[in-house]
């Protein structure tokens, strides 16, 4: 962001010295030839001249130092909405965490779908607020691209949608951003279970050359809708709001990647997601 | 195994605390850098679990001078916090809010493997880790589902003893549903596929009774 206030000095000295130097020229110029004595007219053109000039460069002075401080009003909101962001997504997430923890304690008392019911909606509650942060921030979001067992990650995520019996195979290891990672199989996992009403996936990854792509499909219900408008607005989608698989193309754009829907035999979704292979 | 818990959070670091107990890990919970310190000085960790958002600091001061595995919980998950705890050598980061199995998922892989070997199988080419909550089959890995994983939890562990489908039903679905035998049947016959145990070696009907598991843990 500090690097907008640098490109509108450069801005502001290059206008200012231009209009400065065609004033200067301008009158200068019509000074020398009225001086000569050529005609009263070019003594009228040299005070029109003078007099416009200067109101341009006040106006432009006067522009550029609005675009400063606007820029720097945008500067000073943006970093105070990035500190309420981050301010209410930690105590949210605390509250969150707090919460699951105390129904887990539960759940080894008192047995029953109630006490799964409330796992369940706070996990879903986690997700939507994910989901709305990443959204929020979108594209300034940056990237820790690091090596990920995908054979553990898939362990430890299992734990949050037990429900589901994850079949997987392939390589191991590809190097991606964890966080994106999580918000691209967890949505596509709520996706399975609320929109496909699937209770299985199957999880493939194959390493090639400079590529890796991942394989994810589900038994779930046939999907009906446009398959080549899926994830591409948060408004559309046949089944839900479409807002979860919007926030899997944005984040496997930002991977520099691509993201392929088609069904399959009984016509539930699958989903090929294409990554660059081995990074620096 | 010793593990420091550093998290400002009562409630949290309590109940965090008491999981870790429960399964016989020697547990020293600080809440902030100082108290961490002088523990530091007095004991050795074999693992550190160390909040970031801390009265005193940020919870990656404490990281390199604690000479031990640690794994960073925090709800600032963002990349830069990510970065910063991987260079200080951080084994691990597990974003806030998390269940207490993924933590201790990341526990036993940090301490090196499962610590309840009674919940761990070989058989020939398949391994059943009920710990992990897998069935390992040649090249495809199996995550069960949660019927699957109580079902197989309920047979090993009454092992060799035959289990009602009655005993069955109750322990996967809880005594308030009730599900027809057939569904614990076909649940048999899933997971005998995962296992590759089309010849019943592992998982032996019981005509008119119900299921056993044959195998012990190793």
């Amino acid at each position: 962001m500090r690097w907008i206030f640098g490109v509108i000095l450069v801005w502001l000295v290059f206008v200012m010295s231009l209009a400065s130097w065609w004033l200067y020229f301008g009158v200068n110029t019509l000074s020398v030839a009225a001086s000569s004595g050529v005609s009263g007219l070019l003594a009228r053109h040299q005070r029109m001249l003078f007099l416009e000039g200067c109101v341009l460069l006040a106006s432009l002075l006067i522009g550029g130092i609005g675009l400063f401080y606007f820029s720097f009003r945008m500067y000073k909101e943006k970093s105070a909405k990035e500190m309420f962001f981050a301010s209410f997504a930690h105590d949210l997430k605390t509250a969150l965490f707090r919460l699951q923890l105390e129904v887990e304690n539960l759940q080894k008392s008192v047995e029953g779908r109630e006490v799964d019911n409330i796992l369940n909606h706070t996990r879903k509650m986690q997700l939507d607020l994910e989901n709305s942060l990443d959204l929020t921030i979108g594209a300034s979001q940056k990237l820790f691209i690091e090596k990920v067992n995908l054979k553990n990650f898939l362990v430890d995520l299992h734990a949050q949608w037990p429900e589901f019996h994850i079949k997987y195979n392939g390589a191991d290891t590809l190097m991606v951003d964890k966080k994106a990672l999580h918000s691209i199989f967890k949505n596509l996992l709520h996706n399975s279970s609320i929109h496909g009403q699937a209770d299985t996936v199957q999880v493939e990854l194959k390493n090639q050359k400079d590529r890796v792509q991942v394989f994810y499909s589900d038994n779930g219900q046939p999907y009906g809708g446009d398959l080549a408008e899926l994830g591409r607005s948060s408004r559309y989608s046949q089944r839900g709001s479409g807002f979860g698989l919007f926030i899997v193309r944005q984040w496997v754009t930002k991977l520099k990647g691509d993201l392929q829907f088609s069904t399959n035999a009984t016509g539930a979704l699958q989903v090929v997601i294409d990554l660059p292979g081995e990074r620096p | 195994m010793t593990i420091l818990l550093l998290e400002d959070d009562r409630e949290l670091g309590r109940l965090i605390r008491d999981e870790l107990v429960a399964r016989s890990y020697d547990v020293h919970w600080s809440q902030n850098l100082s108290e961490t310190e002088q523990l530091r000085k007095s004991l050795e960790f074999d693992l550190a679990i160390v909040d970031l958002n801390l009265p005193d600091g940020q919870g990656f001061e404490i990281i390199s001078p604690l000479h031990c595995p640690v794994i960073i919980m925090s709800a600032l998950s963002g990349p830069e916090n990510r970065l910063k705890g991987a260079e200080l050598g951080a084994i691990d980061f597990i974003p806030k809010p998390f269940l207490l199995q993924e933590l201790f998922l990341k526990i036993d892989r940090a301490l090196g493997g499962g610590r309840d070997k009674n919940k761990l199988w070989n058989l020939e080419q398949v391994t059943l880790d009920l710990h992990k909550r897998q069935i390992v089959n040649g090249e495809e890995t199996h995550l069960l589902n949660k019927r699957d994983y109580r079902l197989l939890d309920i047979l090993t562990s009454q092992a060799p003893q035959v289990v009602s489908r009655d005993e069955m039903i109750d322990y996967v679905y809880g005594k308030d549903q009730n599900p027809s035998q057939r569904t614990i049947d076909n649940a048999v016959v899933g997971i005998r596929q995962m296992l590759g145990d089309d010849q019943h070696r592992w998982i032996r009907s019981v005509r008119g009774e119900g299921y056993q598991w044959i195998l012990k843990g190793e």
